[in-house]
């Protein structure tokens, strides 16, 4: 199984990033071969529904499982349809931890979206005019 | 001729202004572009007299002809379009969705993706005494007013002569639309450092759109020459002033305007655009 892991760096001692469209790195975890991928989130300064393109990031590289923070509503969306289980990392847990945990149950599933305005609170960002 | 009211900065009394300038010109025509939030209703209280449905394509996916290549979702510039292949799903995000139609363009399945229309908006026209009264209303949660805006401009009247549009706030795309219908450009602003600030924004949009404007001073008084000192820099006149006063603030918030007492002196900024206009 392929786990989808929102990560602030590049390697397995890295921090999970708690920010899903707008995280720094995704890393993809293979539990049955311990290998692991690392990439840039190409979606990270989008200007909006970046939440949207990493959901379908995970969905294509086939993974039926995915750790981060917070889902925002339509990242949410795209996962759960995707048939996708969305987990929460504890805060502080490395990208190691999270995936030991996630394998024992003992990550909370999460089964609603952030709305966008906790998603505001959480992680304010500047408003601009669209277009 | 078409008069834009455009400021730049919110709240500097655009409405308050088109509202009052539309009456004391009438046989006139005010058209609220402000369709994010239009209220020159409230001081003209028109009679609406037709009220008609705003439309755009959006696109719908007949699920037993799409191949779910996913060619839409890669192409739509706003990502309103997802195409989920393992489990052969479609997602649509109506409220990221522009109506750009590069979906259905691109779609090499004949009859898979399908455009269909949806409301976006209303129009409506009706009449206050003798001013014609224009507005659109734009759903929440639309991306952009800018087509809706650019629908209703194009239904004013050719025959219509003294035509009064009042624009949006800001320098974007909805006012760089608005505009674009210009003859004459009036930017309404206040001397506060803000009101200033805002409208060296807009005169550089003006500028840029080439079109011929002035300035009309809100709030006015006679100690500060703050935008005195900024239009005299930038060499831009300013044709009116309307007194910063208690009165007009308490029957401005009841949804009341002192429309007589302004009446005679707007008729005479009237004839001074029209002269600048020759």
């Amino acid at each position: 199984m392929k786990i989808f892991i929102t990560s602030t760096g590049e390697n397995l001692e890295s921090m999970v990033d708690p920010k899903f469209g707008r995280c720094d790195y995704y890393i993809i975890y293979d539990t049955e071969t311990k290998n692991f991928e690392a990439k840039g989130n190409p979606y990270k300064n989008g200007q909006s529904s970046v939440g949207i393109s990493v959901a379908q990031l995970a969905i294509n590289n086939n993974c039926p499982v995915a750790i981060s923070g917070n889902y925002g509503p339509n990242a949410f969306q795209v996962l759960s349809e995707g048939k996708v289980k969305t987990y929460k990392a504890k805060d502080d847990m490395t990208i190691k931890e999270a995936v030991e945990a996630c394998l024992k149950g003992e990550l909370e599933e999460i089964k609603k979206p952030v709305s966008h305005e906790e998603a505001e609170k959480i992680f304010p960002r500047h408003h601009h005019h669209d277009e | 001729m078409k008069i834009v009211i455009a400021s730049g900065k919110g709240g500097t009394g655009k409405t308050t202004f088109a509202t009052l300038f539309a009456h004391a010109i009438r046989p006139s025509t005010y058209v609220d572009a402000d369709v994010e939030e239009p209220n020159g209703h409230i001081f003209l209280k028109p009679e609406i007299e037709e009220e008609k449905d705003f439309s755009e394509l959006v696109p719908k996916i007949i699920d037993e002809k799409c191949t779910f290549c996913g060619i839409c979702a890669d192409e739509c510039p706003y990502k309103a379009l997802v195409i989920l292949k393992p489990t052969k799903k479609w997602l649509f995000f109506s409220e990221l969705c522009h109506s750009c139609g590069i979906c259905a363009y691109v779609c090499p399945v004949k009859g898979a993706l399908v455009e269909v229309p949806k409301k976006k908006g209303v129009i409506r026209k009706g009449k206050a005494g003798e001013v014609k009264f224009m507005e659109g209303i734009l759903n929440l949660g639309e991306p952009t007013p800018v087509p809706l805006i650019s629908s209703l401009l194009r239904e004013i009247d050719e025959k219509d002569e003294n035509v009064i549009i009042d624009a949006p706030p800001g320098t974007s795309c909805p006012v760089v639309e608005s505009l674009g219908f210009a003859d004459f450009v009036l930017l309404v602003s206040e001397p506060t450092p803000f009101g200033i600030y805002d409208l060296s924004l807009a005169v550089e949009i003006t500028r840029e759109m080439k079109k011929p404007f002035a300035i009309i001073e809100n709030k006015y008084n006679p100690n500060n020459h703050l935008l005195e000192d900024y239009a005299k820099k930038e060499n831009i006149d300013i044709l009116y002033r309307l007194p910063f006063e208690e009165e007009i603030a308490k029957s401005y918030s009841r949804g009341e305007l002192p429309f007589e007492r302004f009446e005679e002196s707007l008729r005479q900024l009237y004839e001074e655009i029209k002269r600048r206009m020759k």
